[in-house]
């Protein structure tokens, strides 16, 4: 399913030299100042192991023989798994990409209008991502305005787990959230055994840069990692708000803090299977706005892709998603140039490629999904590279075409041209005239047509009645 | 009675083993060669013309498709006599003068050629005067005309000037294309016919014809 970009020859950003100072400031920066971490037990854990805890303060001082203790017992692989076997992929196998996070409104695509998102249209998001090829892994794309905030985690996880037979990020924020959440993932699996084995979800977490553990969080994060379930750790510090303007600061700071959230995951339960996540930016300096889709944002995307793959851990990084506030040209740049960019690095999985969330991810417009999942496959293509062999050398082709002749009834051709062109799926490839005649539609025109054929059309497969029910009593009492 | 749906089929999924073989087998059970031609292969010709209008076949299947039609035509033509290449008409085709450009054009002549139209193909960089001069010895029903640059596209209005000064321009309906020529300009140049691709050029062809 991924692709190893251009057979292994990723896009570095950084230097070896480079690396080695970014690397050495995030072991300096985790011994002083450390990390504020609000919750006792976790305090304790840092401080059976060695680190310097300072219980007032609340504050924990990580020394380096923890870290390497840490990328030593954290599983340096990991198979993310889907309710179907069909959709499992390798964390070591390629590029792969996923839609985007946290969209409050949506644009109905029936309307046109901009209006708080409804559970419904989370559902819909899930359905559209199911449907398309390039999304391998599907996020909370949307937060529904229409359920109980006390309980907007099991809303979610509940929409995402029943929707898809691909691998999702669900959603828990706190230990009975976790609980709730592996309820269900026992009631679709199954049975406990069946759930460790192939765990259908990934559970996410973030940290507040720069270096703080929620405490609900953590709770979350202990009920996972005891159980088993792959744990994500992300954080989105802001070059110029939540970390240092210069990107070589924001970036030792972003490594510090996602090594912090490794030790803590593995301290917990050793060999708990990680993914930590980079998702660093600039801020904008005149709204103080993080930054989704920037090139500095994009530079720390292929240069965190670079630190994790040297740490050897199951990693994923930011492509875009763009502030413009209309589904227009620059949305189509900021997602062709970025997502090409992390996809380039060699990460193993591309967050928000296929993203329908613009607005600085606060609306999703359902058309984007569908172009990003076009910008996807285009940039598959790239990554699959110019294959050199004999073949494709073609000598004897160029040899019997001859000065003067053409290659198009050659044989070599027609057995050759579909595996060596990519073909446009939405894009649009018409002369003028059969364009006009098909009605002159744009691309936001088919991205919406085709969003209306998936939904009048894709139905993935439903969970079993009992096992439906099984996941709204939870909600219900959760709700409750 | 024999299927002549599958013959189509098997053009169309460019399989020339399977296409001479059901041939073959229905000249076996004395179907007639003109419903094998008919029915068989030129149908599936214009489901291949269709195809590669909406983009659904490529230009190397295309040509493919062609091919096997050629093939099959050639174990047909014995058994057809006048029947088989009459009705079907003909076209004299080339690029303008000053265009050297022939892929497309060949293209268009393959695609006439199987869809049994009797094709005189003048080659490139043809003059006028020759278009003329090929129209008087070869009489054919259709002057077809190509040019791919934007410099030569004048030239189609100068050939077509000098078939109606020559006093033909009756007895030979004309039809052009080129990646630059526009149904507008070809509305302009009083052309019969414009095709913007190979499969749309043997649908307008067999209506001008």
């Amino acid at each position: 399913m991924g692709i190893n970009p251009l057979g292994g020859r990723t896009l570095k950003v950084l230097s070896k030299m480079d690396i080695q100072m970014v690397h050495e400031t995030a072991m300096a920066i985790l011994k002083d100042p450390g990390l504020k971490i609000q919750h006792e037990e976790a305090l304790n854990i840092f401080k059976q192991a060695g680190a310097d805890v300072d219980f007032k303060k609340q504050m924990v001082h990580i020394p380096q023989f923890l870290v390497e203790k840490a990328l030593n017992s954290a599983p340096k692989f990991i198979t993310v798994c889907g309710r179907e076997p069909e959709y499992d992929f390798k964390s070591y196998k390629g590029v792969h990409y996923s839609g985007g996070h946290g969209a409050t409104f949506i644009m109905d695509i029936e309307t046109g209008k901009r209006r708080p998102a409804a559970k419904k249209d989370l559902e819909n998001n899930v359905i559209i991502h199911d449907a398309l090829e390039n999304t391998h892994m599907i996020y909370p794309e949307i937060y529904p305005d229409d359920v109980p905030e006390k309980s907007l985690d099991r809303h979610i996880s509940q929409a995402l787990l029943s929707n898809t037979l691909k691998p999702v990020i669900a959603t828990a924020y706190d230990g009975a959230g976790a609980k709730d959440l592996i309820s269900m993932g026992i009631a679709i699996a199954g049975s406990k055994e069946a759930l460790k084995k192939r765990p259908m979800f990934t559970c996410s977490f973030g940290m507040i840069s720069p270096f703080v553990f929620e405490p609900a969080r953590i709770d979350a994060l202990m009920e996972m990692c005891r159980f088993g379930i792959p744990f994500q750790i992300y954080t989105i510090p802001g070059a110029g708000t939540s970390a240092p303007v210069t990107l070589a600061g924001a970036l030792a700071l972003s490594v510090a803090e996602l090594l912090s959230g490794l030790v803590l995951t593995q301290l917990v339960s050793p060999g708990a299977p990680v993914r930590l996540m980079g998702y660093a930016g600039s801020s904008d300096m005149r709204s103080g706005d993080f930054t989704f889709a920037s090139p500095e944002t994009t530079l720390m995307a292929g240069a965190l892709a670079q630190m994790l793959q040297l740490y050897g851990v199951p990693n994923a990084v930011h492509g875009a998603t763009s502030r413009s506030n209309a589904l227009d040209a620059q949305v189509g740049y900021e997602a062709g140039m970025f997502n090409l960019f992390a996809a380039l690095s060699g990460t193993d999985i591309v967050i928000e490629a296929t993203s329908s969330a613009l607005e600085n991810t606060e609306t999703s417009y359902p058309e984007q999904a569908v172009i990003g999942n076009e910008i996807c496959s285009c940039i598959n293509r790239i990554l699959r590279g110019i294959d050199v062999n004999e073949e494709t050398l073609a000598l004897d082709v160029i040899r019997q075409v001859g000065a003067g002749g053409e290659f198009l009834t050659h044989p070599h051709t027609m057995s050759n041209f579909k595996n060596e062109q990519w073909d446009a799926q939405l894009g649009d490839r018409l002369r003028r005239e059969p364009w006009e005649e098909a009605g002159s539609k744009d691309i936001q025109v088919r991205a919406k047509e085709r969003v209306k054929q998936i939904l009048a059309t894709h139905k993935p497969k439903p969970l079993k009645p009992d096992v439906q029910k099984k996941i709204q009593k939870i909600v219900d009492n959760a709700d409750a | 009675m024999f299927d002549y749906q599958e013959i189509g089929n098997a053009l169309i999924a460019c399989d020339q083993i399977r296409v001479l073989e059901l041939v073959e087998a229905a000249l076996k059970e004395e179907s007639p060669a003109i419903d094998i031609l008919n029915k068989g292969l030129i149908a599936g010709m214009d489901v291949v013309g269709e195809k590669m209008q909406s983009g659904e076949m490529f230009i190397p299947e295309v040509l493919m498709a062609a091919k096997v039609m050629t093939a099959a035509l050639d174990v047909l033509k014995p058994l057809l006599g006048d029947e088989g290449t009459a009705g079907q008409g003909s076209v004299v085709i080339g690029t303008v003068k000053g265009d050297l450009h022939d892929i497309g054009k060949n293209l268009v002549a393959m695609m006439f050629k199987s869809s049994g139209i009797q094709v005189f193909d003048e080659g490139v960089d043809v003059s006028p005067e020759k278009f003329v001069e090929k129209i008087k010895e070869h009489k054919p029903d259709l002057l077809c005309l190509s040019a791919l640059l934007t410099t030569t596209m004048p030239m189609l209005k100068a050939t077509i000037d000098a078939v109606v000064e020559s006093g033909l321009r009756d007895e030979v309906k004309v039809m052009i294309g080129g990646a630059p020529v526009t149904l507008d300009f070809a509305n302009t140049l009083g052309a019969d016919g414009y095709a913007a691709d190979a499969g749309s050029a043997v649908k307008m062809a067999k209506s001008l014809i």
